[in-house]
C-alpha cells in the first residue's frame, strides 16, 4: 500500500494537487489511518493541508464563519459557538472523545466516512466502497442502519453529529475549487444513495473544503441537542435530534429540527415545520410534526427501535428548549 | 474473501524524515510514511508505556499529549508530526523519577487493576487538568469516557482525579 | 504487625502509572518479526485455493503460511496437544462424534470451521509490511451448506450434573403461583484491554515467551506439547497481563505458533493480536436461551425450580456455558431439576467468562424469582429467605460458611429498601422514574495445590516466588502482605516474582481460586522457614538467625494441598447486588444510579483491592444489561461486532459511585485465614438486580440482555 505525502503550502497549492488523480486531502487524518488500517487504501499521494491557515472562527455581516482547519474542541469550546449556536457546540461535544475532537477538524468531521460495518470490512459488498459490488446490509441490517433516505444501493447512517446541527442551522459548505469558491448548503451536501451509493457528497472533485458558514441568529432562539445511544457517553447515535426553536410571545415563530442517526444524511423536514409554526408549542402539536417528517420511515426488525427514539428525542429535547 | 494482487505494492514506500520532540528529547528518525504515532512511539522509540489497546480510536489506552493536546496516538499520523512536541507516560513525573501528584492519587484511590489502560487514563486526565477539570462527577466521568478500563476501576479513577483537581483549584 | 487484613496499595501500581510495566508486547527483543493473521470470513467452508506469492515477493515479509505448508514449521494436528488448551476443554462432557475428531487447529486442513479462523499468517520485518502483505493474499472459500445435528445432552461438566433432577424436604404446599418464561441472553466478549499478545525468543534449544496469560504453567504445559520439547525448555513469563476475565484462561494456538515461526525462523517473533483478532480467536461467552419454571405455594415457598438451558458450542470444541450449575444448590424447592442441550454451531469456539455458568443463569433465575415474588405480592427479599438453602441439597452437604441471610439484611439496610413499594412505577426523580432491584449472587470457592518459594539472603529483600499470574487482581500485593505479615516483615523488606513458570507451580488465575489456593502455600512456606532458621522463641529477626548459622541464604518452598476428599462441605461465597435506577422513559435512557454489593467472601485480605474486584465484576453486569451484545451475520457466522465500537462496553459515564461491603468473617473450613476467592461473584446476578429495578421503576419486565428499548420505551 502506497502513501505518499505533499505538504502544500497555500490553498491555492492544494487545490491545484488536488486536481490530480490518486491525491487525496487530509488534515487530522483519523479517518484515513483509521480505514487504512483495515486494508482501505488511500490517496495514494495524501495532501496535507493541515498545516494551512484555515482556522479562525468569527462573526461578521451577519455569518458566523469556521475555519475548516479549526479542530472539533476548539469549535465546540468557542464562546463565540457556545453562546450564539449552543446546538452546535453541544452536537460537537457528543461526538467522539475530547482526544479525537482534538484531532479531528471540522471540514474532516463532515468527510468522516460512515461507520457502517460492512463498509469498514473489506470482506463485504459495499456499493459505498465499491460502486456496483452490492450491498450486504440490504440483506442483514444492524441496529446502526438508517430508517431514511435509503435505496437499494446504500442504507448506511451518516455519522457526523455536527452536521445535524449544521443542517438545522441554515449551515453552508464553502470549498475552493479550481475553478474558484463554491458555496454548498449543509442540506446539500450529503448526497444520499439513489441507484448510486457514491460520491457521498456533492463537493465538487478536487475541491478543498475552506470552511463553514452559518447565518448567525438574528433573534433570541433556543437551540439544543439531544444524542440517544446504547451507552452513556462515546458511541455513534442510535438516533439525534437539533433543534432551534424561536417563540413569538406564547407560540413558535419559528423551528429548525434535524435528525441524525436514522437517515442516511442528516435529516430535516422544512414542510413539517411548517405544523409547528404559529402554535403553542404542546405535545399533540409536536406530534403532528413527528408523524409527519418520519412518514417516510422504511423500518426493519433491526432498526425499528429508531422511531420511538427519534420521536423521543424530539419530545425531550423540544420541551427542554421550551422551558 | 478476494484481494486481488495491487500494481502499486512495491513501489514508493519510501521512508521519510521526521523531526520532534518526545518528552524534550529531539528525535530525528527516518519512518515509514504509514506508521502510526503510537507504532512509532513503541517500535522505534521503545516507549512501550504507551498501549495498543484497540488501534482504532476505539479504547483510548494509547493516549498521548501532542503539543499540551491530548490526542489518541493511534489515529495519528507519525509523518504529520514534523516539529511536534509529543509527551508520553514516560515523560510525567519529574526527572529524577518522582511521580506526578497524579500519579499518586491513582495508587491512592486503587484507580487501576491490570494497568493496561492506565497510561492513557493518565495522560487523558492531565489533560483534562490544563482544559479546566471540572468540579461535578458526571462532567469529569463524560470528559473522561474516551479512556476505556475493562477491569472497572472507574470510581477510583474518578476519584483520584477530583482529589488533584481539588488540590490543584 | 498484621498487614494482612489491611489496604497498603496494591504493589505493582508504581511501575502501572508510570508505564513501565511490561507487558507482553512490551518486550521487544532486537530483530523481532511481527506475524498477522489472515482470518477466514464464511464457515462452513473450505479452501479451495490459497495464493500467497504476491505477499512473499514484497520486500519485507519473510514467510507467509497455511495449511499448505504450516506442517514445515513442525506444526500438526495433535490429540495431546488439543487436550491441554481452548479447543479441548469440555470434549469429555460432550461425547459426541465431533469430540472424537481432531479439534480445530489453525493450518492443518483446507476446512473451515468457523468465520474468523485463521487461514494464513504473515511473518514480516514491520507491522505496516504485515497489514500490506495480507491484502496480497488470494483465496477462494467454497462454501459448504450447514446442517445442523441433533442437540447434544451433556453430562458432568463443572463438578456439576448438566441433566438432574431430584426431591428435597422443603416444606412447599401446594402450587398457587407459576412463572414460566423464556430468558436470553447475547453472545458477550471479553474485551480485555490488552489484546493477547506472544513475543518468543530462542536461546539454543530452548524458548522463552512473553505471553499474556492466566496461567504460565498450563500455557507451558501446551507450548511444549506443541514444539515437542520437555516442559523444561520452555518458559512462560507473564508478569504482568493486561486484563483476561476468561479470554486468557485457556490456551489458544497462537502462543504455540509464535514459538514455532520463530523456531523455524530463527528469530524472535511477536504475535500481538488486533483487536478483531481479539473477538474471534480468544473465545468468548457464548448466548443462552433458558427457560425457568418456578411453582410456589402461597408462603412462596417452591415446589419446584426448573432451569433448562440450551447453548451452542463449535463444530469441534467442547466448552459451553453451564447456565443451570447454580440453580442446583442455590435455593431450597421441593423438587429442582436442570437440563442442558447443546447445539453445534461453525463459530470459534467459546470459552469460560467471568463466572461462566453463573452469570446467564442468574439473570434467568434471579429475574424468574422476582416475577414470582411480584405474582405473589411477597417482598423479594421475603421470598429469598423463604427458600434460603440451609445446606447444599445438591450434594447434600453443609456449607462451609454461608451468610447470605446478612448480605440480604445490610444490602436492604444500605440501600434504603423500605422506600420500595409492591406496586411498580410509583416513584419519580426529576421527571424520571425510579426504581430498586436486587438479586443473588453466589460463586464457588474451589482450592487447588500451589507452591511458593521463600528465598532469604543476607542481604536484599526476601524473595517470594510463585508461577501464579497477577491480571489486575492484587496477587502480587496479598502475598507480599501475607509472607510480610506471617514473618513479621515489612512490606518493604519483601519482593514478590510471580507470572513466570520457572517459579513454583500455581493453578490459573481463574474461577477464583487463587488467593485460596496460594496464601496457604505462603504460610506454609512462612512456618518453613522460621523452622529452619529455628527462629520461634528467639529475639533475633531472621536475617540475623541466617548470619547466625553462618548460611548465606535460606530457601523453603511451602506447598498447599487440595481439599481433602473427606471434607464434606460445600464451599461457595455469597453476597446480595441492591440496585436503584433512573429511567428517562421519553428517550429509554436507563442509567444505573446506585448499586450496594454486600459479599460474604469470608476474610478479606485486602479491603481496598477486593472492592475493586467486586466493583469490575458490578461494571461488567451494567455492561451485560445495558449494552453488551455480540452479533453473528446469520448466513457467513462471521462475527459483525468485531470492534470496541460495534460491541459498546461501559465507560466513565455509565458507572455510578459503587458500593462494596463485606462481612468479611472468616471461614474456618477453608484453612489458614478464612478468605475464599472474589474474582467472579460480583458479576453474577446484577444484571437480574438492574433488570428487576427496571421492572420496580416500570412494571415492564427485561427478559433479554442487553434491556431492549422497546422495554425502556415502553413503545
Amino acid at each position: 500500500m502506497r502513501v505518499e505525502w505533499i505538504f502544500p503550502a497555500s490553498v491555492d497549492e492544494a487545490v491545484a494537487l488536488l486536481a490530480r488523480p490518486g491525491h487525496q486531502a487530509i488534515a487530522g487524518g483519523t479517518t484515513v489511518l483509521d480505514l487504512m488500517k483495515l486494508g482501505h487504501r488511500p490517496g495514494p499521494v495524501l495532501v496535507d493541508i493541515s498545516r494551512l491557515d484555515l482556522t479562525e472562527i468569527s462573526e461578521g455581516g451577519g455569518i458566523i464563519r469556521i475555519g475548516a482547519l479549526v479542530s472539533n474542541s476548539q469549535a465546540a469550546r468557542s464562546p463565540l459557538i457556545r453562546e450564539r449556536l449552543p446546538a452546535l457546540s453541544e452536537a460537537i461535544l457528543m461526538g467522539a472523545s475530547e482526544q479525537i475532537r482534538n484531532a479531528a477538524s471540522i471540514g474532516g468531521n463532515l468527510m468522516q466516512a460512515t461507520r457502517c460495518g460492512y463498509f469498514r470490512d473489506l470482506a463485504w459488498p459495499c456499493n459505498r466502497r465499491t460502486e456496483g459490488s452490492g450491498c450486504a446490509a440490504r440483506t442483514t441490517p444492524a441496529a446502526g442502519h438508517a430508517v431514511l433516505g435509503a435505496s437499494a444501493a446504500c442504507i448506511a447512517t451518516q455519522p457526523s453529529d455536527m452536521a445535524v446541527a449544521l443542517l438545522a442551522f441554515d449551515a453552508v459548505v464553502v470549498a475552493r475549487a479550481i475553478e474558484g469558491t463554491v458555496r454548498i448548503p449543509v442540506a446539500g451536501f450529503f448526497r444520499g444513495p439513489d441507484e448510486k451509493a457514491l460520491p457521498a457528497t456533492r463537493l465538487p472533485q478536487g475541491a478543498l473544503i475552506t470552511g463553514i458558514e452559518i447565518p448567525a441568529p438574528a433573534g433570541p432562539e433556543a437551540s439544543g441537542y439531544v444524542k440517544l445511544r446504547g451507552r452513556a457517553s462515546y458511541e455513534f447515535a442510535s438516533a439525534s435530534v437539533a433543534a432551534r426553536l424561536e417563540f413569538d410571545g406564547d407560540v413558535l415563530g419559528r423551528a429548525a429540527i434535524a435528525f441524525g442517526g436514522i437517515a442516511t444524511t442528516p435529516w430535516r423536514d422544512r414542510e413539517a415545520e411548517q405544523l409547528l409554526i404559529g402554535a403553542p408549542l404542546g405535545r399533540a402539536q409536536v406530534g403532528l410534526y413527528l408523524d409527519r417528517a418520519l412518514a417516510g420511515a422504511d423500518t426493519r426488525p433491526e432498526t425499528a427501535h429508531k422511531i420511538p427514539l427519534a420521536r423521543g428525542a424530539v419530545h425531550h429535547l423540544l420541551e427542554r428548549l421550551a422551558k | 474473501m478476494r484481494a486481488g494482487p495491487h500494481s502499486g505494492a512495491d513501489a514508493a514506500r519510501s521512508p521519510i524524515r521526521l523531526d520532534l520532540t518526545v518528552n524534550g528529547v529531539p528525535v530525528s528518525q527516518m519512518i515509514d510514511p504509514r506508521r502510526s504515532l503510537l507504532d512509532f512511539l513503541r517500535e522505534d522509540l521503545e516507549l512501550t508505556g504507551t498501549k495498543k489497546g484497540c488501534d482504532h480510536g476505539q479504547c483510548g489506552a494509547c493516549t498521548v499529549h501532542v503539543n499540551g493536546e491530548r490526542r489518541l496516538s493511534c489515529l495519528q499520523f507519525a509523518a504529520q508530526l514534523q516539529g511536534a512536541s509529543v509527551t508520553t507516560i514516560e515523560g510525567v513525573g519529574s526527572a529524577d523519577g518522582g511521580l506526578h501528584p497524579l500519579q499518586e492519587a491513582f495508587i491512592r484511590h486503587d484507580a487501576l487493576q491490570c494497568g493496561y489502560c492506565t497510561p492513557g487514563q493518565i495522560m487523558s486526565a492531565l489533560a483534562l487538568m490544563n482544559e479546566g477539570c471540572p468540579e461535578d462527577p458526571a462532567a469529569i466521568k463524560e470528559a473522561m469516557s474516551g479512556n476505556i478500563c475493562r477491569c472497572g476501576a472507574y470510581n477510583g479513577i474518578v476519584a483520584a482525579i477530583r482529589e488533584v483537581a481539588r488540590d490543584a483549584g | 504487625m498484621t498487614l494482612t487484613g489491611s489496604s497498603v496499595a496494591r504493589l505493582d501500581a508504581v511501575e502501572k502509572v508510570t508505564g513501565r510495566a511490561r507487558y507482553a508486547a512490551d518486550h521487544q527483543p532486537r530483530h523481532c518479526l511481527v506475524a498477522l493473521a489472515l482470518r477466514a470470513d464464511r464457515a462452513p467452508s473450505r479452501i479451495a485455493r490459497i495464493r500467497t506469492a504476491a505477499a512473499r515477493a514484497l520486500p519485507g515479509v519473510i514467510a507467509v503460511y497455511s495449511h499448505e505448508n504450516a506442517a514445515g514449521l513442525g506444526w500438526v494436528s495433535s490429540a495431546e496437544v488439543d487436550a491441554l488448551g481452548a479447543e479441548g476443554l469440555g470434549r469429555s462432557a460432550l461425547s459426541d462424534e465431533a469430540s472424537a475428531l481432531p479439534a480445530y487447529r489453525p493450518f492443518t486442513s483446507d476446512e473451515v470451521q468457523f468465520a474468523g479462523q485463521w487461514i494464513a499468517v504473515v511473518v514480516a520485518e514491520t507491522i505496516e509490511i504485515a497489514r500490506e502483505a495480507l491484502l496480497l493474499i488470494e483465496t477462494d472459500l467454497e462454501e459448504r451448506p450447514f446442517v445442523p445435528g441433533d442437540p447434544i445432552l451433556p453430562g458432568p461438566f463443572f463438578a456439576g450434573d448438566m441433566q438432574h433432577g431430584f426431591e428435597t424436604a422443603h416444606p412447599a404446599g401446594a402450587a398457587s403461583a407459576v412463572v414460566d418464561q423464556i430468558y436470553e441472553t447475547p453472545m458477550q466478549l471479553h474485551q480485555p484491554m490488552e489484546p493477547s499478545a506472544t513475543t518468543a525468543l530462542w536461546a539454543g534449544d530452548s524458548v522463552t515467551l512473553w505471553d499474556s496469560t492466566q496461567g504460565t504453567r498450563a500455557t507451558r504445559a501446551y507450548v511444549a506439547a506443541s514444539l515437542g520439547l520437555p516442559q523444561e525448555k520452555v518458559r512462560i513469563v507473564s508478569a504482568y497481563v493486561g486484563g483476561g476475565f476468561g479470554a486468557k484462561n485457556q490456551i489458544w494456538p497462537h502462543q504455540a505458533l509464535a514459538a514455532h515461526l520463530a523456531r523455524h525462523l530463527e528469530r524472535p517473533v511477536r504475535v500481538q493480536f488486533t483487536r478483531q483478532d481479539m473477538t474471534l480467536a480468544s473465545g468468548h461467552r457464548s448466548e443462552t436461551r433458558q427457560r425457568i419454571r418456578l411453582e410456589a405455594d402461597a408462603e412462596g415457598r417452591l415446589c419446584l425450580l426448573r432451569h433448562d438451558s440450551e447453548v451452542p458450542t463449535s463444530l469441534r470444541g467442547g466448552f459451553f456455558e453451564p447456565c443451570g450449575l447454580s440453580s442446583l444448590m442455590l435455593y431450597a424447592a421441593k423438587r429442582i431439576s436442570v437440563s442442558h442441550r447443546v447445539r453445534r454451531l461453525p463459530i470459534p469456539t467459546p470459552t469460560p467468562f467471568r463466572a461462566p455458568g453463573e452469570t446467564p443463569g442468574s439473570f434467568a433465575l434471579e429475574t424468574a424469582l422476582d416475577e414470582l415474588a411480584h405474582d405473589l405480592g411477597i417482598d423479594p427479599v421475603e421470598l429469598r429467605l423463604r427458600n434460603y438453602a440451609a445446606s447444599d441439597l445438591y450434594h447434600n452437604r453443609p456449607w462451609s460458611s454461608n451468610h447470605l441471610r446478612d448480605c440480604y439484611a445490610v444490602g436492604a439496610e444500605a440501600i434504603g429498601w423500605s422506600a420500595r413499594g409492591p406496586v411498580p412505577g410509583q416513584r419519580l426523580r426529576n421527571g424520571r422514574r425510579v426504581g430498586l432491584g436486587m438479586a443473588t449472587t453466589a460463586y464457588p470457592a474451589p482450592v487447588l495445590p500451589a507452591t511458593v518459594r521463600l528465598r532469604l539472603r543476607r542481604e536484599g529483600r526476601l524473595q517470594i516466588e510463585t508461577s501464579a499470574t497477577d491480571i489486575g487482581t492484587g496477587m502480587r500485593t496479598i502475598l507480599a502482605q501475607k509472607v510480610a505479615t506471617e514473618l513479621g516483615l515489612d512490606l518493604n523488606e519483601v519482593e514478590v516474582r510471580l507470572g513466570d513458570s520457572a517459579l513454583p507451580d500455581a493453578p490459573t488465575a481463574g474461577r477464583s481460586k487463587s488467593t485460596a489456593s496460594v496464601m496457604p502455600a505462603a504460610a506454609a512456606a512462612c512456618r518453613l522457614l522460621r523452622e529452619k532458621l529455628g527462629a520461634d522463641g528467639t529475639n533475633l529477626s531472621l536475617r540475623e538467625r541466617l548470619a547466625a548459622l553462618g548460611h548465606a541464604e535460606a530457601e523453603v518452598e511451602g506447598t498447599s494441598l487440595p481439599r481433602g476428599a473427606d471434607v464434606n462441605l460445600s464451599f461457595y461465597s455469597f453476597g446480595a447486588h441492591f440496585v436503584e435506577v433512573e429511567l428517562d422513559e421519553q428517550i429509554g435512557r436507563l442509567r444505573v444510579s446506585r448499586v450496594v454489593s454486600v459479599l460474604d467472601c469470608g476474610r478479606i485480605l485486602n479491603p481496598v483491592l477486593a472492592a475493586s474486584q467486586i466493583r469490575g465484576g458490578v461494571i461488567f453486569g451494567i455492561g451485560m444489561a445495558l449494552m453488551e451484545e455480540a452479533v453473528r451475520h446469520p448466513r457467513t457466522h462471521r462475527l459483525l461486532t468485531d470492534d470496541l465500537a460495534g460491541y459498546a462496553v461501559p465507560v466513565h459515564a455509565d458507572v455510578p459511585e459503587i458500593e462494596v461491603r463485606f462481612l468479611g468473617r472468616p471461614d474456618a473450613a477453608m484453612g489458614d485465614e478464612g478468605a475464599r476467592g472474589l474474582g467472579e461473584i460480583g458479576l453474577p446476578g446484577l444484571s437480574a438486580a438492574i433488570g428487576n429495578a427496571l421492572f420496580d421503576a416500570t412494571g415492564r419486565r427485561a427478559r433479554t440482555t442487553p434491556f431492549r428499548s422497546e422495554i425502556l420505551t415502553g413503545r
